[in-house]
């Protein structure tokens, strides 16, 4: 299921975000995350998993660039999510 | 798929080492200076296929990677693109180098016209593909390949196509070239089955590289970006490379007439701007591919 298919509103807001980073890749890259850390389908997200998720993503998105400040830039927007300032 | 293009070089190499061709004679050259000569081309070509293969090859476990994605049938069309440039390469070195085996026999002359019209067939697909999958991107990010700059190009492209098709149509060629016919079918038929389909792949890969590059920087997703802009880069330096040397190809009379250092030092230039191409979408599709597949 595509993001803009699914009716989880903070699963399709935290691919949004993603996407300013990984573009395309952003679905994906999300539902890898979902599925492998926290163990479960990117439907079932909700906004207790945030800070694992938040976690993961920081980390797997620092493997991937070495650009510290795109790295907090992206952990803080994710974050944020959780407490409903974006 | 490597040992295959290794196996198809050493056939290649031998071809070339072991020719009968006049290449030494047309030169002044001792028979030492030629095998020299040929090594010094064949060599680098085994380098420039390996690139190439490894860089088509990466592309495509990219697009296989992303199967089920939005951009995924576009990125699998432009791989086999790249695949089927790989066996242009190795087809126009392979025929080419065939010929001077059969310089006397009567088999020549469809061995000419299969070299001459091969090619353009093989580049034709390959350039195709290229443009289908950079066209198919419109669905992933809303682009037009329609601008001002990139009209102004076409506009300058058609006029050199058209003064192109004109020189072919009207100027005399010599017959042969070290003992070999250059062309063994009348003008007008050459215009249709060689320079239409190069013109054509000419056409479609000048396109597909304005829409890969549109693509490479109007996509969403910072990183995702700076891995695709070496692949867009290696595209448009594979696109330009093969183009140049087809227009090289054609007017094989005007390289006739180069110094023999003259002729290498093109020959590694084109070499070297279609390897580097090669290894650009490589390292690339690799970047992209860790994209996929952290977790």
């Amino acid at each position: 299921m595509t993001p803009e298919e699914s009716n989880n509103e903070l699963y399709r807001q935290v691919v949004l975000i993603t996407e300013e980073y990984l573009g395309p890749a952003a679905p994906r890259f999300v539902a890898r995350q979902i599925n492998f850390h926290l163990g479960k389908s990117p439907q079932e997200l909700v906004t207790d998993d945030l800070p694992k998720l938040v976690e993961w993503s920081k980390l797997t998105l620092g493997l991937l660039t070495e650009d510290r400040q795109v790295v907090a830039q992206f952990a803080d927007k994710l974050a944020r999510l959780g407490e409903g300032q974006l | 798929m490597q040992w295959v293009v290794i196996a198809l070089w050493l056939i290649y190499a031998t071809l070339s080492l072991l020719s009968p061709n006049a290449t030494g004679n047309h030169y002044h050259l001792a028979s030492w200076q030629t095998f020299g000569l040929h090594l010094a081309i064949v060599l680098p070509v085994l380098v420039v296929w390996l690139v190439a293969l490894r860089g088509a090859l990466a592309f495509k476990h990219y697009a296989g990677i992303i199967t089920g994605g939005v951009e995924a049938r576009s990125m699998n069309l432009i791989a086999m693109g790249l695949l089927w440039l790989v066996a242009y390469l190795i087809s126009l070195s392979l025929l080419g180098n065939i010929l001077p085996y059969f310089a006397h026999s009567p088999a020549i002359t469809w061995l000419v016209s299969l070299r001459n019209q091969v090619p353009p067939l093989i580049n034709l697909i390959a350039f195709g593909l290229l443009y289908l999958g950079s066209h198919r991107l419109q669905r992933v990010v809303t682009f037009t390949t329609w601008t001002r700059g990139s009209s102004w190009l076409m506009v300058a492209f058609l006029i050199f196509a058209s003064l192109f098709a004109l020189e072919f149509a009207t100027t005399d060629v010599p017959n042969n070239l070290n003992g070999i016919p250059i062309y063994t079918m009348s003008r007008p038929v050459l215009l249709v089955t060689m320079i239409l389909p190069y013109m054509l792949a000419w056409f479609m890969g000048l396109l597909a590289a304005f829409n890969i590059l549109k693509y490479a920087r109007q996509v969403k997703g910072l990183l995702y970006r700076q891995a695709l802009r070496g692949v867009a880069r290696g595209i448009v330096a594979i696109v330009g490379c093969i183009a140049i040397f087809e227009v090289l190809i054609v007017a094989v009379r005007f390289l006739a007439g180069l110094s023999l250092g003259s002729l290498l030092l093109v020959m590694y230039a084109l070499l070297l701007l279609g390897g580097l191409g090669f290894w650009w979408v490589q390292t690339g599709a690799q970047q992209l591919g860790k994209l996929e597949v952290t977790e």
